[in-house]
């Protein structure tokens, strides 16, 4: 089999909040950057890449331009695909948008393999297990206010969803107490069992991060995991952190490629490994890394895409729980729905994911 | 003052090597990105990017994303200016092509500091020392056959160059043995008084690079430099090499930003810090990492692009040598004059270069 065709396109999705309705910010746009691998033998395998902001058109032009490196290779040889684009442009990285576009590629090569061996992906990368946790992501975030965001934690508990996340590191004027009160606040719009996630987005110091999270521990709100509590990079930090708080500590959405995982987990930054399919450079990566941290005894998660990650996260045997954010939605036919705030694992071959046309059409911006 | 206009270009430069005569693949080519930035008093500041490989129309592209960005904007507000771009790039650093793309813009911005100022950069940033030792590099690689190699080596001595770098890790069947025996011919070559350093780029692991190096070491070669031994990002790997050798091991060229620096210096991976001024994020990150080596009692070297980096070693206290690689001399007027093995700084503003409209026409292609 070999590579004929690759098609990208970029779209700008509306930043919607379709899980419990406060959208933070209902005028911005997500731009995504689509591909479409097509073969010799008609198997057409999907990938996407995202993060560019402002450079999202150089990122477009970085899966043009590798994937035109890819054109009469073997689909099913990713690591001889991602030797070959490195070699050619490797020095552009590690790391920022080659890694980003060779991500796309990957993934659209996986989606291939899977669809070329009849059989989804999920069974393909280990089978671990049919149904995987997920939580409720993006509706509780900071910028919305203290009643909407009780509001929308109460509709998410409602809607069925056993875990949710919020964050903290507030907007404006904050302070520790605030910040408790926020957070006691979801808490209490959730009720008492369901897990609840926390993520401060590396908005504090990590004194702060200690002095808050020793607040909230105090105050009864049992936080499942507090999150990326400081600068992403700064390993024994974050590690000062997760030794003085009793809530896990999570991190590493951030991370590019497989070697920096090795330095947070060496430092025992984390206690839950996030990882970022597009930033890790991919299917394959993900799974590097994964298996690394089974070698630490923790468990992994995903950031981002759930559409894709439900895959990853079900079939590596730490896979722990999938961040069901609902960003791509549009763009796809058909995603995995929660039930009883799980999800199956996808029965399609491939990636089991179609591009909703009308939606291409309708967000295709170039 | 505004920036009122931005313009960037592909050029691919022959791999020559003008220093020695003796190239390894006389058809290879370097892409690179040059970039003018115009301000509305009239002021031109310059800067270049690369490391694009089969990527570069992309980084241009970026380079062009974000300059457009930053028309309007005070271009004497560096740091201002960095974090505009950071935020509008969102995800897509730190690192990578965003990081690259904006060396470029960091670097025309201090060229236009430096030109409306009135003070060349090396003085601007710091001015220790207006002559800085530099070294010969690119000319002894590890494709030249053993004859070709002895042979550079000799004419670099001739030509004065007083330091000289060349690389083991050689191509196809190599031994520790064949390692040991072509550095010993080298420094037979260029005799005992030059200063050879040697760079693996990455190419051993952590046992081979400390066995390997110790047989260099008792054969009496005596290394100024061992560079990039293992993988880059090994840092722990690294200080064990380090660890092992009296040989100074080199380090840095390949980290992203200032932050990896941290940890490869946390980690005493290295003795002398080289920092590529393109993959560092430009002269304004430059200097805080070479600020941070001070704080450990390291000195630090540059990574090819001598034109400019001559004024950055030259600037701060702790700059040792200037590695002197001919990629991009063809591209330019006005660079640093090589005297008795030193590089000499002009007085002129901001970073004393010049495109040479020539060089642009000959290697210029259609994006």
């Amino acid at each position: 089999m070999k590579i004929t065709t690759i098609r990208t396109q970029i779209v700008e999705l509306p930043n919607d909040e379709p899980l419990a309705g406060f959208s933070e910010n209902p005028n911005a746009t997500n731009p995504i950057v689509t591909l479409r691998v097509g073969t010799d033998e008609g198997v057409e395998g999907i990938g996407v890449t995202y993060f560019g902001g402002r450079v999202t058109n150089t990122l477009r032009h970085a899966v043009d331009e590798l994937g035109a490196l890819a054109i009469g290779e073997d689909p099913l040889r990713v690591e001889a695909v991602a030797a070959k684009l490195s070699a050619a442009a490797g020095s552009a990285g590690p790391g920022g948008i080659l890694t980003m576009a060779m991500s796309a590629i990957d993934v659209a090569l996986w989606d291939i393999k899977g669809k070329a061996l009849s059989l989804p992906l999920w069974k393909l990368l280990g089978g671990g297990r049919e149904r995987i946790a997920t939580y409720a992501s993006g509706a509780l975030r900071r910028g919305l206010k203290l009643e909407e965001a009780v509001t929308a934690a109460g509709r998410l508990r409602e809607k069925g969803y056993r875990q949710a996340k919020m964050q903290l590191g507030l907007p404006g004027i904050t302070s520790p107490a605030r910040e408790v009160e926020q957070a006691r606040l979801i808490r209490e719009a959730v009720g008492p069992d369901m897990d609840l996630m926390c993520d401060i987005n590396q908005r504090w110091r990590v004194e702060q991060a200690i002095d808050i999270g020793k607040r909230v521990e105090d105050a009864g709100v049992g936080l499942y995991w507090l999150e990326d509590v400081t600068t992403h990079d700064d390993y024994p930090g974050l590690a000062w952190v997760a030794e003085a708080l009793a809530t896990p500590v999570a991190g590493g959405e951030y991370l590019w490629g497989i070697a920096p995982f090795r330095h947070m987990l060496e430092a025992r930054s984390v206690d839950i490994v996030m990882i970022d399919q597009v930033r890790s450079g991919g299917i394959t990566p993900w799974l590097k890394i994964a298996g690394m941290a089974e070698a630490f005894n923790l468990p992994v998660v995903s950031h981002g895409v759930p559409e894709i990650h439900v895959h990853l996260v079900g079939a590596v045997p730490n896979g722990l729980t999938v961040e069901y954010m609902p960003r791509l939605f549009r763009l796809f036919d058909e995603v995995p729905v929660p039930q009883n705030g799980e999800l199956a694992m996808p029965a399609a071959p491939g990636l089991g994911l179609k591009f909703n046309e009308d939606a291409i059409r309708r967000y295709g911006v170039a | 003052m505004r920036i009122s206009r931005i313009r960037s270009q592909i050029l691919v430069m022959p791999q020559q090597d003008p220093l020695a005569n003796t190239p390894e693949d006389t058809s290879a080519a370097r892409p690179i990105v040059i970039l003018r930035l115009n301000t509305d008093d009239g002021i031109e500041g310059i800067g270049v990017t690369f490391y694009g490989g089969a990527v570069t129309a992309s980084l241009k592209r970026a380079v062009d994303d974000l300059g457009a960005l930053i028309i309007g904007d005070d271009p004497l507000r560096v740091e201002a200016i960095i974090a505009k771009l950071r935020a509008a790039a969102g995800g897509s650093g730190p690192a990578g092509i965003f990081t690259l793309a904006l060396s470029a813009i960091d670097i025309a911005l201090w060229d236009i500091r430096g030109k409306a100022l009135n003070q060349p950069l090396w003085k601007l940033l710091g001015g220790a020392r207006q002559r800085v030792s530099t070294y010969a590099s690119g000319a002894l690689r590890r494709n030249l056959s053993l004859d070709e190699v002895v042979a550079a080596a000799g004419r670099l001595r001739d030509k004065t160059f007083r330091e000289m770098k060349t690389q083991l890790a050689l191509p196809g069947a190599t031994s520790p043995a064949k390692e040991v025996e072509r550095m010993r011919r080298v420094r037979e070559a260029i005799g005992p008084d030059i200063k050879l350093m040697c760079d693996i780029n990455q190419r051993w692991r952590v046992e081979q690079a400390i066995d390997i190096g110790k047989r260099v070491e008792d054969a009496g070669v005596g290394l100024f430099w061992l560079e990039d031994v293992t993988t880059h990002d090994d840092y722990a790997g690294i200080a064990r090499v380090n660890a092992a050798l009296t040989t100074p091991i080199c380090g840095g060229e390949l980290v992203y930003g200032i932050v990896p620096f941290r940890h490869m210096i946390e980690a005493r991976s290295v003795d002398y810090v080289m920092i590529d001024l393109i993959r560092v994020g430009g002269i304004t990150q430059w200097i805080k990492v070479a600020g941070m080596a001070e704080a450990f009692n390291l000195p630090v070297v540059s990574h090819v692009i001598p034109e400019i980096h001559a004024h950055l070693v030259a600037a701060v206290p702790n700059g040792l040598t200037v590695e002197y690689m001919g990629w991009m001399l063809q591209l330019f007027e006005g660079t640093a004059a090589l005297e008795d093995g030193e590089l000499v700084l002009s007085d002129r503003p901001g970073l004393g270069l010049a495109f040479r409209e020539d060089a642009i026409n000959r290697f210029k292609i259609e994006s």
